[in-house]
């Protein structure tokens, strides 16, 4: 079992070729371990997401190495990232990553088709219920609120039994104590179930319960 | 499978338009094989009665069953198992005792007790001159046995003394009589030099042609086999072309309009495929339910379509010519649902080009 989940090292993107080319990261190296939740902050365009899409296995770096739970990403064929993505990375993005026309009970099941086993209720009920949001179960996303979507999001993530979880301005289209309760709740996921979490902001108010908060400025990743 | 039926259910209405599309072009193709069909046994029916392997006919007739001119005594020319010379009339025919409606139908002369004479179901066969048997459909027109009837010009009232079961030449109800009452109803009282000179259409054989003996100076004989001899009667393959015509682009057209509804469907799903991309389901698992929409989509319009000709067919008034002929029904059927799901495949590609990044919000 490793213990540093996430291992980014020497990391660059840059896009476009000659004289236009540009350097979105710039040799960004970062660990996350079992159980930190670490949060990145930045500016709009400092180049915070496109950072969490190479350690999701979105795109590929430039340059550099990602290895996510000891696989090296960097090595895979993109139907491998994809089977890699689906067991060891779980989403949590700005605007929800649920299916419209999904139940929350359907959202969590589809992880279990998938993978070709049988759908867990129970697992479902518990882990929905943990979240607060059990009463949700039968409920579509056009009829969640912005807090109740963010929490049946992170359930899906969560569902999967990734090893890292990256959230991707997860409190962005939330008010301030909505906002808040979902990074308490990603900051206890992340310890009750021993998962690296990263989540990228642009609110420094939302870092209060992370490990450790790194900013990003103009490609460069630095610790706060 | 369960994506696909999820979708469904949620976008309930999306689906069913596209649906009932489908059900349309596939209810007006069962409709449309229902008469080529119908048409095609109301041209033929008579003939395929005879349950017959080849016809014997003029040469110079081009395979014109009706444009055939030749001898009963062209019989003795024709080897084979079974064989029967016949006579075709088309015409009118009305009771003889009141001015009543006149009926079109075809007669057909041919010995009686030959193969080519159906057996009565009521009544007896004819058996002396000026004696007839009419089919099923003309006896619901309001003739009946021991009716007096008169055809074309023949002077001679005709005696009904049977029925034999519905059949059609020329769409038209048929009569039956012998080669005698033929000749007259056909020539009038034009004197033939013997009996072996007394003119016929054709002869129909059963089995195999052992031998056509062609000698110089007589009319020169053509065998041709029973499809061959059914394609030349005149309008029947040009209207089985226009129907095949109009059911293959209706095939077509189902193709595209699928084509085109589940691509604009899968243009504006990109987002969502995109999430589930990113959530690292694989592009199969998507394509496969794209796949099983149209798939199930098109099953079920076309087994609704096709339960609605069969209705409709029901339904039909006996006049119009349409045979619900269920068979050709699934072969049609089939190749729908084959056509609706390539339609389904046509947007696969597209599914596998979704950019998982596009799932992520913008910088």
């Amino acid at each position: 079992m490793v213990d540093e989940i996430l291992v980014m090292t020497h990391v660059t993107k840059t896009f476009g070729q000659g004289h236009t080319a540009l350097t979105a990261i710039d040799d960004a190296t970062l660990t996350v371990s079992r159980g930190r939740f670490i949060s990145i902050v930045g500016p709009s365009g400092s180049g915070k997401s496109t950072l969490l899409t190479i350690a999701g296995g979105l795109q590929r770096p430039s340059s550099g190495h990602v290895q996510v739970n000891g696989i090296e990403l960097t090595d895979l064929s993109n139907a491998q990232v994809t089977a890699t993505r689906f067991h060891q990375i779980g989403f949590v993005l700005q605007r929800s990553n649920l299916i419209p026309y999904l139940t929350v009970y359907q959202q969590l099941a589809l992880v279990d088709r998938v993978a070709r086993r049988g759908e867990r209720k129970q697992k479902i009920h518990d882990l929905l219920d943990s979240l607060d949001i059990l009463a949700l179960v039968d409920k579509y996303p056009k009829d969640l609120s912005g807090g109740e979507r963010q929490r049946a999001a992170m359930a899906r993530a969560l569902y999967g039994e990734p090893s890292l979880i990256l959230a991707d301005e997860p409190t962005a289209s939330l008010d301030t104590g909505h906002a808040y309760d979902v990074v308490r709740l990603l900051a206890e996921q992340t310890k009750k179930y021993r998962k690296a979490t990263v989540m990228v902001t642009h609110d420094m108010r939302m870092t209060e319960s992370c490990d450790t908060v790194y900013r990003m400025k103009d490609g460069k990743l630095s610790r706060q | 499978m369960f994506l696909a039926m999820q979708e469904i259910r949620f976008s309930k209405w999306r689906y069913a338009l596209v649906g009932g599309i489908i059900l349309l072009v596939a209810y007006m193709v069962f409709m449309l094989s229902g008469l080529a069909s119908g048409l095609q046994t109301g041209h033929t029916k008579a003939i395929r009665d005879w349950h017959a392997d080849s016809v014997v006919l003029a040469q110079d007739a081009n395979g014109v069953f009706g444009a055939s001119q030749m001898t009963q005594g062209d019989l003795q020319r024709v080897s084979a198992g079974s064989k029967s010379a016949i006579g075709l009339y088309q015409g009118s025919a009305s009771l003889a005792n009141a001015s009543g409606d006149k009926h079109n139908v075809s007669v057909i002369g041919s010995a009686a007790g030959s193969f080519t004479t159906p057996s009565v179901i009521r009544g007896s066969n004819y058996s002396k001159k000026y004696q007839v048997t009419i089919s099923q459909n003309l006896a619901d027109d309001g003739f009946g046995i021991g009716d007096r009837i008169t055809v074309g010009s023949l002077n001679h009232a005709l005696t009904v003394t049977g029925i034999v079961p519905a059949t059609t030449y020329s769409i038209v109800p048929v009569i039956y009589t012998s080669l005698d009452t033929w000749t007259e109803l056909k020539y009038g009282g034009q004197p033939f030099s013997s009996e072996s000179g007394k003119p016929i259409n054709a002869i129909v054989v059963r089995g195999a042609i052992r031998s056509l003996s062609n000698p110089t100076g007589k009319t020169k004989l053509q065998n041709l086999d029973m499809n061959t001899f059914i394609d030349n009667i005149p309008g029947v393959s040009a209207e089985q072309l226009t129907f095949k015509g109009m059911i293959g682009l209706l095939i077509v057209i189902t193709a595209a309009i699928v084509g085109m509804f589940m691509y604009v469907v899968t243009l504006q799903k990109m987002p969502v495929f995109g999430v589930m991309k990113a959530q690292g389901i694989p592009t199969r698992f998507m394509a496969r339910s794209i796949v099983a929409q149209a798939f199930i989509i098109g099953l079920a319009s076309i087994v609704v379509a096709f339960m609605l000709a069969w209705l409709s067919s029901l339904a039909l008034p006996s006049a119009m010519p349409f045979t619900a002929d269920t068979g050709q029904w699934c072969v049609y059927g089939v190749a729908l649902l084959l056509v609706t799901v390539l339609g389904g495949v046509f947007s696969v590609r597209t599914v596998s080009k979704v950019d998982p990044i596009t799932a992520m919000g913008e910088e």
